[in-house]
């Protein structure tokens, strides 16, 4: 609900944040590493999702 | 001496193997024993108790149980609480705070359903801005948001481990000048979930907790 034009993520830039290897899943007290499909996949789903920040406060 | 249980603990006398059974008087002892044992019973209770103060009765009628408490990791783009839902709670308040994590939405999901949400987040400004984000037959439920501070919220869930549509609310936050985020919906289909899926819509999340809690069903 900002004023601000909304911006949304590339791939670059989700990759350039999560390299493949430094994301993980969790299930209960189990954290592993996403594998490269899995990671892939992650960052498919996120590219073109609008950017928030934490300003305006 | 009377026992002082459970107003305050005794300090019972132990007898030396060399003293009489007059010094400390041995049936004192007993009877010291014995006051402390019935005062013991009544504050645990009998089976189906209907006495308040007791513990079998508080028990029983205690609003909420928790049922799981779990960590959230370090660098985790979901958190998955498995055996969250069972028979022995009709409904649940699942209640979640992060510690930090990428700004973004928060998702709420069941079981390893990835469509079927139908849902509307309604959002409220500082300053009285009404808006809001929904869903129909989604792939997920949206119920709050991430902040690099941290984020949160309460969910209620209701009826998620019966055969019949789940349905949630969710007390969400957001540590911006949006900070009402209040969702309501359902899943459509009528699986019986025993799990729970929370994770940012983008990115990751650090540290934090997710406590499982059923209400009694009495």
């Amino acid at each position: 609900m900002g004023t601000t034009m909304a911006e949304y993520w590339t791939r670059d830039e989700l990759e350039a944040l999560y390299p493949d290897g430094t994301v993980n899943v969790q299930v209960d007290d189990d954290v592993r590493p996403m594998t490269t499909d899995e990671w892939s996949a992650w960052i498919d789903s996120q590219v073109g999702m609008e950017k928030l920040d934490d300003t305006g406060i | 001496m009377a026992t002082n249980f459970p107003t305050s603990l005794d300090s019972l006398t132990n007898p030396s193997s060399g003293d009489s059974l007059s010094s400390p008087s041995h049936s004192a002892q007993h009877a010291n024993v014995n006051d402390a044992v019935e005062a013991l019973q009544a504050k645990v209770g009998v089976d189906g108790s209907a006495v308040t103060s007791s513990l079998d009765y508080q028990v029983a009628n205690q609003g909420l149980t928790l049922v799981k408490s779990q960590t959230i990791g370090s660098g985790v783009s979901s958190v998955t609480v498995t055996d969250a839902f069972s028979s022995a709670f009709t409904n649940y308040r699942i209640v979640f705070d992060i510690d930090s994590g990428t700004p973004s939405g928060v998702l709420f999901l069941l079981g390893s359903a990835t469509t079927g949400y139908y849902y509307f987040e309604l959002q409220i400004t500082t300053g009285g801005t009404i808006g809001g984000t929904g869903g129909s037959n989604a792939a997920s439920a949206k119920i709050g948001t991430l902040r690099s501070e941290g984020g949160g919220g309460i969910i209620e869930v209701l009826q998620p481990n019966k055969a019949l549509r789940t349905s949630f609310a969710c007390i969400g936050t957001d540590k911006s000048n949006d900070p009402f985020r209040d969702t309501r919906g359902f899943m459509a289909d009528t699986t019986a979930y025993t799990s729970f899926t929370i994770q940012p819509s983008v990115g990751t999340m650090t540290g934090g907790k997710i406590r499982v809690y059923g209400y009694n069903d009495g």
